[in-house]
């Protein structure tokens, strides 16, 4: 073969068949996307309790809408009534061990005739994880609960918040989610408003590639059973780093190995009473008799947001708990702020229930120990909040109609 | 690659024929599994997320 004249194009090696290439470029993407349907059709996570630091977003970890539905159809069965607890990391069981989340008592409280399961995220919303994962899943298992906590007028995205809004994309590009106006144009509203046309169009591309292709549920499953290949705050070092993310255990601090002075040091009890203080503050006028009126702007704004957070015929089976500070701060209130909270508290849930959702609150009569800091629970802390949300799910259960056999869906 | 290619051609035709559509077939496989995984691994937030309770 001789040397090809300076200047002509290089030459192609006979041996390379660009259709064939392309055959093969095309195969492998259709064998990943396969490999990937049926890997994430089975849970491979054994025993699971909970999206922990080492498998969580924390840990570069992103679970997937179909891996979290694997993990319900795993273990769920047809007649058992399945709770989908989400919320924040109060319900993840921040500072309770494995073997001492709440939401292993509430299972145990529940009995076999339903299905726990704890979608909870640190500083996720309510509207976040557990709740996609239930709408998702609203006509697989219909005799369902969805149980979440949140704040007297805490934000209530529909839409969910960041790091976990990836899997309002997934659902939405999936065409998991119900059609719902008010949530529509709330959806609608928010690309416009506070998405780049950069960002819509990453969203956009990555969800529609995504839902062919099935990336993020093939390397999931590669990374969690196999290999893992990003790096992370959480194993920074080898051989941790590489580890498959089964390997990785549920390391969660248990709050009562911390002594008390420890988690609650005097310049932390400052700043978290000011946060205590503040809680309802920024809502409320003080009527000329002392009372404590919600502001106007507020009601209108947090009814139209619980409005739009759930479809209409998901709001009766959907739970809310709104989450009360630790008494260690609350009495130090004065009368007229504890008061105020009281009342913001009951408005809440008032406009939870008006909106059409069960609604209710936890941790009033705890005790000083039943919290790890303002506002997570310790262990003991978590048994009397299993014992109040038990409760309302089987009263919620028996109004829907779950417990009588044959019963028609909701 | 040339050597290659001056290996392959002392083949005969079919083995020749053969070769270059396993080689290309296995090379258009191999590039869309990293294809694939790359996608997984633009699609993750260069930052990672860090939790602070407040």
């Amino acid at each position: 073969m001789s040397e090809p004249p300076p200047g002509s194009p290089p030459q192609r090696s006979p041996f390379f068949r660009p259709g064939t290439f392309l055959v093969g470029l095309l195969l492998g993407l259709a064998l990943c996307s396969l490999v990937a349907r049926r890997v994430s059709s089975q849970s491979y996570h054994r025993g699971f309790t909970r999206f922990y630091l080492g498998i969580s977003p924390e840990a570069q970890y992103y679970p997937t809408l179909d891996e979290m539905k694997a993990i319900v159809r795993s273990s769920c069965r047809p007649d058992q009534t399945l709770v989908i607890v989400g919320g924040n990391s109060i319900f993840n069981g921040v500072g309770q061990p494995p073997g001492s989340v709440w939401t292993g008592e509430l299972q145990n409280q529940l009995g076999d005739g339903y299905f726990v399961v704890n979608f909870a995220f640190r500083g996720a919303l309510c509207t976040d994880g557990g709740a996609v994962v239930a709408e998702a899943l609203r006509k697989e298992f219909p005799r369902q609960i969805y149980v979440a906590n949140t704040s007297p007028f805490g934000a209530v995205a529909p839409y969910g918040t960041e790091p976990y809004r990836y899997l309002f994309w997934e659902a939405l590009a999936r065409g998991e989610l119900e059609a719902f106006p008010p949530r529509d144009a709330d959806v609608s509203h928010f690309r416009r408003r506070y998405m780049s046309w950069g960002e819509r169009f990453d969203v956009g591309s990555r969800e529609s590639l995504d839902r062919v292709l099935r990336f993020r549920d093939l390397w999931n499953w590669v990374g969690f059973t196999r290999l893992f290949t990003i790096p992370s705050m959480m194993t920074p070092h080898l051989p941790e780093a590489i580890w498959p993310r089964m390997k990785v255990a549920d390391t969660e601090t248990d709050f009562d190995t911390i002594p008390f002075d420890v988690r609650f040091r005097p310049e932390i009890r400052e700043a978290e009473m000011k946060i205590v203080r503040g809680f309802s503050k920024i809502f409320y006028t003080e009527g000329p008799d002392g009372a404590w009126i919600l502001r106007p702007e507020t009601a209108k704004e947090y009814g139209e947001q619980i409005r739009a957070a759930f479809p209409d015929d998901l709001k009766a089976r959907t739970l809310i708990l709104l989450s009360r500070n630790s008494p260690l701060y609350v009495e130090q209130l004065t009368p007229s702020e504890r008061s105020r909270d009281d009342q913001a508290y009951r408005d809440a849930i008032g406009l939870w229930q008006k909106a059409g959702c069960a609604a209710g609150e936890y941790g009033t009569g705890y005790e000083v120990l039943d919290f790890g800091d303002r506002t997570h629970l310790t262990s003991r802390g978590g048994q009397k909040l299993a014992h109040t949300v038990a409760d309302l799910v089987r009263s919620l259960s028996d109004k829907l109609g779950y417990t009588h056999r044959n019963s028609p869906p909701p | 690659m040339k050597l290659l290619d001056d290996a392959l051609v002392r083949l005969p035709t079919v083995a020749q024929k053969a070769l270059a559509h396993t080689g290309s077939l296995v090379v258009g496989i191999v590039l869309a599994v990293l294809l694939h995984y790359v996608l997984y691994r633009i699609g993750l937030p260069s930052k990672p997320f860090i939790y602070v309770a407040f």
